[in-house]
Protein backbone atom coordinates (compact mmCIF):
# COMPACT_ATOMS: atom_id res chain seq x y z
CA UNK A 1 0.00 0.00 0.00
CA UNK A 2 1.61 3.29 -0.89
CA UNK A 3 0.55 7.14 -2.03
CA UNK A 4 -0.47 5.75 -5.22
CA UNK A 5 -3.63 3.78 -3.62
CA UNK A 6 -5.07 7.15 -1.72
CA UNK A 7 -4.64 9.11 -5.09
CA UNK A 8 -6.38 6.97 -7.15
CA UNK A 9 -9.51 6.26 -5.19
CA UNK A 10 -9.36 9.96 -3.22
CA UNK A 11 -11.96 11.45 -5.68
CA UNK A 12 -14.49 8.30 -5.07
CA UNK A 13 -13.50 8.46 -1.15
CA UNK A 14 -14.46 12.54 -0.59
CA UNK A 15 -17.84 11.00 -1.80
CA UNK A 16 -18.30 7.92 0.26
CA UNK A 17 -18.42 5.80 -2.60
CA UNK A 18 -15.36 3.01 -1.52
CA UNK A 19 -16.61 -0.43 -0.38
CA UNK A 20 -15.48 -0.69 3.42
CA UNK A 21 -12.04 -2.81 2.81
CA UNK A 22 -11.15 0.20 -0.12
CA UNK A 23 -12.21 2.63 3.16
CA UNK A 24 -10.18 0.63 5.61
CA UNK A 25 -7.12 0.71 3.62
CA UNK A 26 -6.90 4.37 2.35
CA UNK A 27 -7.87 5.50 6.27
CA UNK A 28 -5.23 3.38 7.43
CA UNK A 29 -2.32 4.83 5.38
CA UNK A 30 -3.85 8.40 5.61
CA UNK A 31 -3.49 8.23 9.30
CA UNK A 32 0.37 7.06 9.03
CA UNK A 33 1.10 9.92 6.02
CA UNK A 34 0.50 13.88 6.28
CA UNK A 35 0.89 14.01 2.11
CA UNK A 36 -2.17 12.06 1.73
CA UNK A 37 -4.14 13.51 4.67
CA UNK A 38 -3.71 16.79 3.07
CA UNK A 39 -4.87 15.39 -0.45
CA UNK A 40 -8.07 14.13 1.14
CA UNK A 41 -8.59 17.93 2.93
CA UNK A 42 -8.30 19.09 -0.51
CA UNK A 43 -10.85 17.23 -2.28
CA UNK A 44 -13.09 17.92 0.67
CA UNK A 45 -12.18 21.31 0.66
CA UNK A 46 -12.99 21.61 -3.05
CA UNK A 47 -16.64 19.99 -2.39
CA UNK A 48 -16.87 23.06 0.11
CA UNK A 49 -16.43 25.25 -1.88
CA UNK A 50 -18.66 24.18 -4.67
CA UNK A 51 -21.70 23.97 -2.16
CA UNK A 52 -21.60 27.83 -2.30
CA UNK A 53 -23.05 27.72 -5.77
CA UNK A 54 -26.16 25.95 -5.07
CA UNK A 55 -29.43 27.51 -5.12
CA UNK A 56 -32.91 26.65 -3.85
CA UNK A 57 -36.06 27.04 -6.27
CA UNK A 58 -38.20 30.13 -5.52
CA UNK A 59 -40.86 29.23 -2.70
CA UNK A 60 -43.57 29.98 -4.75
CA UNK A 61 -42.74 27.92 -8.32
CA UNK A 62 -43.18 24.42 -6.40
CA UNK A 63 -47.35 25.91 -6.12
CA UNK A 64 -46.96 27.43 -9.83
CA UNK A 65 -45.69 24.31 -10.92
CA UNK A 66 -48.52 22.03 -8.83
CA UNK A 67 -51.03 24.39 -10.66
CA UNK A 68 -49.80 24.37 -13.83
CA UNK A 69 -49.84 20.26 -13.65
CA UNK A 70 -53.36 20.31 -12.24
CA UNK A 71 -54.51 22.18 -15.31
CA UNK A 72 -52.76 20.18 -17.68
CA UNK A 73 -53.93 17.10 -16.62
CA UNK A 74 -57.52 18.48 -16.22
CA UNK A 75 -57.89 19.53 -19.37
CA UNK A 76 -55.71 15.95 -20.76
CA UNK A 77 -57.79 13.46 -19.34
CA UNK A 78 -61.17 15.77 -20.39
CA UNK A 79 -60.25 15.44 -23.84
CA UNK A 80 -59.57 11.48 -23.02
CA UNK A 81 -62.60 11.24 -21.33
CA UNK A 82 -65.34 12.53 -23.72
CA UNK A 83 -65.72 10.45 -26.86
CA UNK A 84 -65.37 13.83 -29.05
CA UNK A 85 -61.76 12.73 -29.42
CA UNK A 86 -62.69 9.30 -30.55
CA UNK A 87 -64.84 10.86 -33.04
CA UNK A 88 -62.24 13.26 -34.62
CA UNK A 89 -60.18 10.08 -35.38
CA UNK A 90 -63.19 8.58 -37.05
CA UNK A 91 -63.65 11.44 -39.46
CA UNK A 92 -61.37 10.97 -41.94
CA UNK A 93 -62.61 7.49 -42.98
CA UNK A 94 -66.06 8.88 -43.89
CA UNK A 95 -67.02 9.88 -46.56
CA UNK A 96 -66.40 13.70 -48.17
CA UNK A 97 -69.80 15.25 -48.36
CA UNK A 98 -70.91 13.99 -44.65
CA UNK A 99 -67.40 16.41 -43.41
CA UNK A 100 -69.33 19.47 -43.07
CA UNK A 101 -72.11 17.76 -40.93
CA UNK A 102 -69.49 16.16 -38.87
CA UNK A 103 -67.39 19.27 -38.74
CA UNK A 104 -70.72 21.05 -36.96
CA UNK A 105 -71.68 18.63 -34.39
CA UNK A 106 -67.94 18.66 -33.22
CA UNK A 107 -68.13 21.84 -32.82
CA UNK A 108 -71.50 21.45 -30.85
CA UNK A 109 -69.65 19.11 -28.82
CA UNK A 110 -66.49 20.56 -28.39
CA UNK A 111 -68.66 23.70 -26.73
CA UNK A 112 -70.45 21.49 -25.09
CA UNK A 113 -67.30 19.06 -23.44
CA UNK A 114 -65.74 22.86 -22.61
CA UNK A 115 -68.17 23.57 -20.68
CA UNK A 116 -68.33 20.18 -18.52
CA UNK A 117 -64.24 20.68 -18.30
CA UNK A 118 -64.82 24.12 -16.50
CA UNK A 119 -67.18 22.79 -14.45
CA UNK A 120 -64.89 20.06 -13.57
CA UNK A 121 -62.33 22.19 -12.26
CA UNK A 122 -63.81 24.26 -10.27
CA UNK A 123 -65.61 21.33 -8.72
CA UNK A 124 -62.19 19.99 -8.21
CA UNK A 125 -60.75 23.10 -6.69
CA UNK A 126 -63.21 23.76 -4.67
CA UNK A 127 -62.56 20.32 -2.93
CA UNK A 128 -59.49 21.35 -2.06
CA UNK A 129 -58.67 22.40 1.65
CA UNK A 130 -56.66 25.21 0.88
CA UNK A 131 -58.29 26.89 -1.84
CA UNK A 132 -60.86 28.94 0.36
CA UNK A 133 -57.56 31.46 0.76
CA UNK A 134 -56.37 33.06 -2.90
CA UNK A 135 -53.79 35.29 -1.74
CA UNK A 136 -52.43 37.51 1.13
CA UNK A 137 -50.60 40.71 0.92
CA UNK A 138 -49.63 43.04 3.77
CA UNK A 139 -50.51 46.94 2.83
CA UNK A 140 -48.63 48.87 5.19
CA UNK A 141 -50.07 49.88 8.43
CA UNK A 142 -50.34 46.95 10.11
CA UNK A 143 -53.31 45.76 7.64
CA UNK A 144 -53.46 42.46 5.55
CA UNK A 145 -55.97 41.86 2.72
CA UNK A 146 -56.62 38.22 1.90
CA UNK A 147 -58.59 37.12 -0.63
CA UNK A 148 -60.73 33.88 -0.21
CA UNK A 149 -62.37 31.81 -2.43
CA UNK A 150 -65.86 30.45 -1.52
CA UNK A 151 -66.40 29.34 -3.77
CA UNK A 152 -66.15 32.91 -5.55
CA UNK A 153 -63.49 35.02 -4.60
CA UNK A 154 -63.88 37.99 -1.64
CA UNK A 155 -61.57 40.42 0.17
CA UNK A 156 -61.26 40.71 3.68
CA UNK A 157 -59.54 43.56 5.32
CA UNK A 158 -58.21 44.13 8.79
CA UNK A 159 -55.31 44.73 11.45
CA UNK A 160 -52.95 41.79 12.23
CA UNK A 161 -54.74 41.73 15.68
CA UNK A 162 -58.14 41.13 13.98
CA UNK A 163 -58.95 37.38 15.19
CA UNK A 164 -60.43 36.85 11.69
CA UNK A 165 -57.16 38.16 9.81
CA UNK A 166 -54.36 36.46 12.52
CA UNK A 167 -56.57 33.00 11.66
CA UNK A 168 -56.61 32.93 8.31
CA UNK A 169 -52.85 33.91 8.18
CA UNK A 170 -52.12 31.15 10.73
CA UNK A 171 -54.39 28.47 8.62
CA UNK A 172 -52.06 29.48 5.43
CA UNK A 173 -48.83 29.16 7.33
CA UNK A 174 -50.40 25.73 7.98
CA UNK A 175 -52.07 24.86 5.24
CA UNK A 176 -51.42 26.50 2.00
CA UNK A 177 -49.65 24.52 -0.65
CA UNK A 178 -47.86 27.49 -2.09
CA UNK A 179 -44.78 28.26 -0.54
CA UNK A 180 -44.54 31.85 -1.08
CA UNK A 181 -48.45 32.35 0.68
CA UNK A 182 -46.69 30.82 3.55
CA UNK A 183 -43.36 32.78 3.62
CA UNK A 184 -45.76 35.87 3.12
CA UNK A 185 -48.16 35.07 6.17
CA UNK A 186 -44.84 33.98 8.50
CA UNK A 187 -43.54 37.42 7.66
CA UNK A 188 -46.83 39.20 8.81
CA UNK A 189 -47.34 37.06 12.20
CA UNK A 190 -43.38 37.62 12.92
CA UNK A 191 -44.10 40.15 15.34
CA UNK A 192 -47.10 38.69 16.69
CA UNK A 193 -44.58 35.87 17.89
CA UNK A 194 -45.31 37.01 22.07
CA UNK A 195 -48.61 35.14 21.37
CA UNK A 196 -48.51 31.67 22.44
CA UNK A 197 -50.36 30.19 19.52
CA UNK A 198 -48.78 32.28 16.93
CA UNK A 199 -44.94 30.91 18.40
CA UNK A 200 -46.60 27.47 18.04
CA UNK A 201 -47.33 27.82 14.96
CA UNK A 202 -44.05 29.44 13.58
CA UNK A 203 -42.47 26.42 15.71
CA UNK A 204 -44.33 23.93 13.85
CA UNK A 205 -42.97 25.62 10.47
CA UNK A 206 -39.57 25.96 11.17
CA UNK A 207 -39.61 22.05 12.31
CA UNK A 208 -42.25 20.66 9.44
CA UNK A 209 -42.32 23.05 6.18
CA UNK A 210 -41.86 21.55 3.29
CA UNK A 211 -39.73 24.72 1.78
CA UNK A 212 -36.36 25.80 3.76
CA UNK A 213 -36.95 29.57 2.73
CA UNK A 214 -40.32 29.18 4.78
CA UNK A 215 -38.57 28.05 7.52
CA UNK A 216 -35.59 29.57 7.82
CA UNK A 217 -38.03 33.00 7.78
CA UNK A 218 -39.64 31.35 10.73
CA UNK A 219 -36.31 30.84 12.81
CA UNK A 220 -36.20 34.76 11.90
CA UNK A 221 -39.31 35.13 13.59
CA UNK A 222 -38.13 33.45 16.82
CA UNK A 223 -35.55 34.38 17.19
CA UNK A 224 -36.51 37.38 20.07
CA UNK A 225 -37.80 34.33 21.91
CA UNK A 226 -35.21 32.35 21.52
CA UNK A 227 -34.64 32.34 25.86
CA UNK A 228 -38.42 30.24 25.90
CA UNK A 229 -37.78 27.05 26.43
CA UNK A 230 -40.13 25.23 23.54
CA UNK A 231 -38.09 27.34 21.28
CA UNK A 232 -35.20 26.39 22.26
CA UNK A 233 -36.49 22.79 22.25
CA UNK A 234 -37.52 23.32 18.80
CA UNK A 235 -33.75 24.64 17.53
CA UNK A 236 -32.36 21.74 18.64
CA UNK A 237 -34.66 18.79 16.80
CA UNK A 238 -34.04 21.20 13.87
CA UNK A 239 -29.88 21.40 14.25
CA UNK A 240 -30.10 17.11 14.51
CA UNK A 241 -33.05 16.87 12.01
CA UNK A 242 -33.87 19.50 8.96
CA UNK A 243 -32.30 18.36 5.62
CA UNK A 244 -30.70 21.46 4.72
CA UNK A 245 -27.64 22.51 6.06
CA UNK A 246 -28.46 26.53 5.95
CA UNK A 247 -31.24 25.80 8.30
CA UNK A 248 -28.70 23.98 11.12
CA UNK A 249 -26.19 27.14 10.64
CA UNK A 250 -28.74 29.26 11.51
CA UNK A 251 -30.01 27.02 14.41
CA UNK A 252 -26.93 27.20 15.51
CA UNK A 253 -25.95 30.64 15.49
CA UNK A 254 -29.17 30.97 17.16
CA UNK A 255 -28.75 28.68 20.02
CA UNK A 256 -25.65 29.67 20.34
CA UNK A 257 -26.23 33.15 20.77
CA UNK A 258 -26.40 32.86 24.31
CA UNK A 259 -25.52 29.87 24.99
CA UNK A 260 -26.46 28.03 28.47
CA UNK A 261 -23.94 24.63 29.25
CA UNK A 262 -26.50 21.76 27.57
CA UNK A 263 -26.34 23.36 24.15
CA UNK A 264 -22.92 21.39 24.52
CA UNK A 265 -24.37 18.04 24.38
CA UNK A 266 -26.65 19.15 21.35
CA UNK A 267 -23.19 20.16 19.26
CA UNK A 268 -21.10 17.15 20.02
CA UNK A 269 -23.94 15.10 18.57
CA UNK A 270 -24.00 17.23 15.37
CA UNK A 271 -20.50 16.59 15.16
CA UNK A 272 -20.80 12.92 15.51
CA UNK A 273 -23.80 12.71 13.26
CA UNK A 274 -23.89 15.64 10.20
CA UNK A 275 -22.81 14.93 6.91
CA UNK A 276 -22.22 18.57 5.94
CA UNK A 277 -18.68 19.71 7.06
CA UNK A 278 -19.13 22.80 7.18
CA UNK A 279 -22.26 22.21 9.72
CA UNK A 280 -19.88 20.34 11.47
CA UNK A 281 -16.56 22.65 11.39
CA UNK A 282 -19.22 25.36 12.85
CA UNK A 283 -20.20 23.44 15.75
CA UNK A 284 -16.53 22.69 16.33
CA UNK A 285 -15.72 26.74 16.70
CA UNK A 286 -18.25 27.02 18.53
CA UNK A 287 -17.28 24.59 21.19
CA UNK A 288 -14.22 25.69 20.87
CA UNK A 289 -15.50 29.62 21.98
CA UNK A 290 -16.90 28.14 24.89
CA UNK A 291 -13.70 26.08 25.28
CA UNK A 292 -15.83 22.64 25.42
CA UNK A 293 -14.72 19.44 23.91
CA UNK A 294 -15.88 18.31 20.36
CA UNK A 295 -15.77 14.85 21.36
CA UNK A 296 -17.76 12.85 24.59
CA UNK A 297 -15.62 10.82 26.80
CA UNK B 1 -51.39 3.75 2.16
CA UNK B 2 -47.66 2.43 0.45
CA UNK B 3 -46.07 3.79 -2.46
CA UNK B 4 -47.01 0.49 -4.36
CA UNK B 5 -50.36 0.50 -3.32
CA UNK B 6 -50.59 3.93 -4.57
CA UNK B 7 -48.79 3.37 -7.85
CA UNK B 8 -51.42 0.51 -8.39
CA UNK B 9 -54.56 2.70 -7.37
CA UNK B 10 -53.23 5.36 -9.89
CA UNK B 11 -52.80 2.90 -12.84
CA UNK B 12 -56.14 2.21 -12.05
CA UNK B 13 -57.28 5.37 -12.71
CA UNK B 14 -57.34 6.98 -9.07
CA UNK B 15 -56.62 10.32 -9.32
CA UNK B 16 -55.86 11.36 -5.81
CA UNK B 17 -53.55 8.65 -5.84
CA UNK B 18 -51.71 9.57 -8.37
CA UNK B 19 -51.76 13.50 -7.22
CA UNK B 20 -50.42 11.92 -3.82
CA UNK B 21 -47.42 10.07 -5.79
CA UNK B 22 -47.11 13.59 -7.55
CA UNK B 23 -46.72 15.44 -4.10
CA UNK B 24 -44.15 12.67 -3.04
CA UNK B 25 -41.53 13.59 -5.88
CA UNK B 26 -42.09 16.85 -7.43
CA UNK B 27 -40.16 18.59 -4.90
CA UNK B 28 -36.82 17.07 -5.41
CA UNK B 29 -37.56 16.68 -9.01
CA UNK B 30 -38.18 20.74 -8.97
CA UNK B 31 -34.71 21.48 -7.33
CA UNK B 32 -32.89 19.36 -9.32
CA UNK B 33 -34.59 21.05 -12.83
CA UNK B 34 -34.09 24.31 -11.29
CA UNK B 35 -30.43 24.07 -9.82
CA UNK B 36 -29.46 22.04 -13.16
CA UNK B 37 -31.06 25.02 -15.55
CA UNK B 38 -31.26 27.80 -12.75
CA UNK B 39 -34.02 29.19 -14.63
CA UNK B 40 -37.58 28.93 -13.40
CA UNK B 41 -39.61 28.42 -16.75
CA UNK B 42 -37.39 26.05 -17.30
CA UNK B 43 -37.57 24.19 -14.07
CA UNK B 44 -41.38 24.82 -14.46
CA UNK B 45 -41.68 23.25 -17.96
CA UNK B 46 -39.05 20.35 -17.06
CA UNK B 47 -41.50 19.81 -14.20
CA UNK B 48 -45.14 19.49 -16.57
CA UNK B 49 -43.79 17.35 -19.01
CA UNK B 50 -42.19 15.25 -16.60
CA UNK B 51 -45.44 14.34 -14.68
CA UNK B 52 -47.13 14.22 -17.65
CA UNK B 53 -44.85 11.32 -19.39
CA UNK B 54 -45.39 9.91 -15.96
CA UNK B 55 -48.85 10.24 -16.12
CA UNK B 56 -49.00 9.36 -19.69
CA UNK B 57 -47.05 5.86 -19.30
CA UNK B 58 -47.98 4.78 -15.51
CA UNK B 59 -49.95 2.38 -16.67
CA UNK B 60 -46.89 0.86 -18.41
CA UNK B 61 -44.95 1.04 -15.25
CA UNK B 62 -44.08 -2.32 -14.23
CA UNK B 63 -42.29 -2.48 -11.08
CA UNK B 64 -39.25 -3.62 -12.49
CA UNK B 65 -37.03 -0.97 -10.88
CA UNK B 66 -38.47 1.51 -8.05
CA UNK B 67 -41.22 4.37 -8.77
CA UNK B 68 -38.15 7.13 -7.92
CA UNK B 69 -35.90 5.25 -10.23
CA UNK B 70 -38.59 5.49 -13.24
CA UNK B 71 -38.75 8.97 -12.16
CA UNK B 72 -35.69 10.46 -12.07
CA UNK B 73 -35.40 7.94 -16.21
CA UNK B 74 -37.56 10.59 -17.24
CA UNK B 75 -36.41 13.86 -15.38
CA UNK B 76 -33.01 13.48 -16.19
CA UNK B 77 -33.08 12.75 -19.59
CA UNK B 78 -35.40 15.96 -20.08
CA UNK B 79 -32.77 17.86 -18.23
CA UNK B 80 -30.00 16.29 -20.01
CA UNK B 81 -31.61 17.29 -23.29
CA UNK B 82 -32.42 21.40 -22.07
CA UNK B 83 -28.54 20.75 -20.75
CA UNK B 84 -27.21 19.78 -24.52
CA UNK B 85 -29.81 22.20 -26.29
CA UNK B 86 -28.98 25.36 -24.40
CA UNK B 87 -25.07 24.01 -22.86
CA UNK B 88 -26.98 26.38 -19.86
CA UNK B 89 -23.66 27.15 -17.80
CA UNK B 90 -22.49 29.54 -20.73
CA UNK B 91 -25.74 31.17 -21.54
CA UNK B 92 -26.79 31.92 -17.95
CA UNK B 93 -28.32 35.00 -17.15
CA UNK B 94 -25.98 37.22 -14.67
CA UNK B 95 -29.65 37.63 -12.45
CA UNK B 96 -30.81 34.79 -11.05
CA UNK B 97 -34.35 34.92 -9.24
CA UNK B 98 -34.93 34.66 -6.28
CA UNK B 99 -37.27 34.86 -3.26
CA UNK B 100 -36.16 37.99 -2.39
CA UNK B 101 -36.59 39.39 -6.25
CA UNK B 102 -33.71 38.71 -8.91
CA UNK B 103 -30.27 39.20 -7.70
CA UNK B 104 -26.87 38.95 -9.15
CA UNK B 105 -25.99 34.88 -9.25
CA UNK B 106 -22.57 35.87 -8.38
CA UNK B 107 -23.97 37.92 -5.40
CA UNK B 108 -26.42 35.02 -4.63
CA UNK B 109 -24.60 32.93 -2.29
CA UNK B 110 -21.71 34.87 -1.36
CA UNK B 111 -19.47 34.02 1.61
CA UNK B 112 -21.16 36.02 4.31
CA UNK B 113 -18.02 36.06 6.67
CA UNK B 114 -16.27 37.66 3.41
CA UNK B 115 -19.22 40.82 4.03
CA UNK B 116 -16.65 43.35 5.80
CA UNK B 117 -13.95 42.15 4.22
CA UNK B 118 -13.42 43.82 0.68
CA UNK B 119 -10.69 42.17 0.03
CA UNK B 120 -12.35 38.86 0.85
CA UNK B 121 -15.38 39.87 -1.14
CA UNK B 122 -13.25 40.52 -4.12
CA UNK B 123 -11.74 36.83 -3.50
CA UNK B 124 -15.22 35.59 -3.13
CA UNK B 125 -16.39 36.94 -6.16
CA UNK B 126 -13.02 35.91 -8.32
CA UNK B 127 -13.98 32.01 -6.65
CA UNK B 128 -17.27 31.85 -7.68
CA UNK B 129 -16.52 33.30 -11.14
CA UNK B 130 -14.23 30.33 -11.38
CA UNK B 131 -16.32 27.88 -10.07
CA UNK B 132 -19.29 28.92 -12.01
CA UNK B 133 -16.31 28.84 -15.12
CA UNK B 134 -15.70 25.05 -13.37
CA UNK B 135 -19.55 23.69 -14.09
CA UNK B 136 -19.90 25.25 -17.24
CA UNK B 137 -16.48 23.16 -18.04
CA UNK B 138 -18.44 19.94 -17.42
CA UNK B 139 -20.36 17.79 -20.16
CA UNK B 140 -24.05 17.49 -19.44
CA UNK B 141 -23.59 13.76 -18.33
CA UNK B 142 -20.76 15.20 -16.01
CA UNK B 143 -23.58 18.08 -15.07
CA UNK B 144 -25.88 15.55 -14.00
CA UNK B 145 -23.81 13.06 -12.09
CA UNK B 146 -22.42 15.35 -9.75
CA UNK B 147 -24.86 16.76 -9.55
CA UNK B 148 -27.01 13.81 -8.40
CA UNK B 149 -24.24 12.71 -6.22
CA UNK B 150 -23.49 16.32 -4.32
CA UNK B 151 -26.58 18.18 -3.93
CA UNK B 152 -29.09 15.63 -4.54
CA UNK B 153 -27.12 13.08 -2.01
CA UNK B 154 -27.78 10.47 -4.24
CA UNK B 155 -25.67 6.99 -4.39
CA UNK B 156 -23.64 6.11 -7.96
CA UNK B 157 -25.56 2.91 -7.77
CA UNK B 158 -29.05 4.92 -8.24
CA UNK B 159 -27.88 7.88 -10.58
CA UNK B 160 -26.63 4.80 -12.29
CA UNK B 161 -29.72 3.30 -12.46
CA UNK B 162 -31.68 6.98 -12.88
CA UNK B 163 -29.28 7.32 -15.98
CA UNK B 164 -30.13 4.02 -17.69
CA UNK B 165 -26.48 3.47 -17.32
CA UNK B 166 -24.09 0.93 -14.99
CA UNK B 167 -22.86 2.49 -11.77
CA UNK B 168 -19.43 2.50 -13.37
CA UNK B 169 -19.71 4.60 -15.68
CA UNK B 170 -21.92 7.01 -12.80
CA UNK B 171 -18.24 6.56 -11.27
CA UNK B 172 -15.97 7.90 -14.34
CA UNK B 173 -18.47 10.41 -14.97
CA UNK B 174 -17.63 11.64 -11.25
CA UNK B 175 -14.30 11.30 -11.07
CA UNK B 176 -13.66 13.19 -13.99
CA UNK B 177 -15.89 16.18 -12.98
CA UNK B 178 -14.12 15.74 -9.61
CA UNK B 179 -10.27 16.01 -11.71
CA UNK B 180 -11.79 19.59 -13.83
CA UNK B 181 -12.59 20.87 -10.40
CA UNK B 182 -9.43 20.41 -8.50
CA UNK B 183 -7.53 21.54 -11.94
CA UNK B 184 -9.47 24.51 -11.40
CA UNK B 185 -10.14 25.55 -8.01
CA UNK B 186 -6.75 23.91 -6.10
CA UNK B 187 -5.64 27.18 -5.63
CA UNK B 188 -8.51 28.43 -3.88
CA UNK B 189 -7.68 25.63 -1.19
Amino acid sequence: MNCDFVKDRVELYVFGELDFHEEEVLESHAEQCAHCRSLIEEHRAILRLMNQVEVEPPPALLGQCRRGFKHHLQAGTAVKSTWLGQLRDLVPSWPRLTRPAIGFAMLALSFYAGRQVEERKSVSAAGLPTSTIRTIQGTGNGMVQIVLEEPRQRMIEGALSEAGIEQALLAATRQSPDAGMRLESVDLLRNRCNRDDVRKAMMQTLEHDESPSVRLRALEALRPHVNDSGVRQALTRVLLKDSNPNVRVQAIDLLVDRPPAEIVGTLQEVIRRDENDYVRSRCLRVLSQMRASPGVF
Amino acid sequence: MDEAALIRAAQAGDQDAFEALVITYDQQVLRLAFNLLRSSEEAYDIYQEAFLRVHKNLEKFRFDCSFHTWLYRIVTNLCLDALRKKKVRKEEPAVIETSDGPKDRLELATDDRADLDPQRKLLSRELRERIESTLSGFTPRERMVFEMRHYQGMRLRAIGEGLGTTEEAAKNCLFRATQKMRAALGDFV
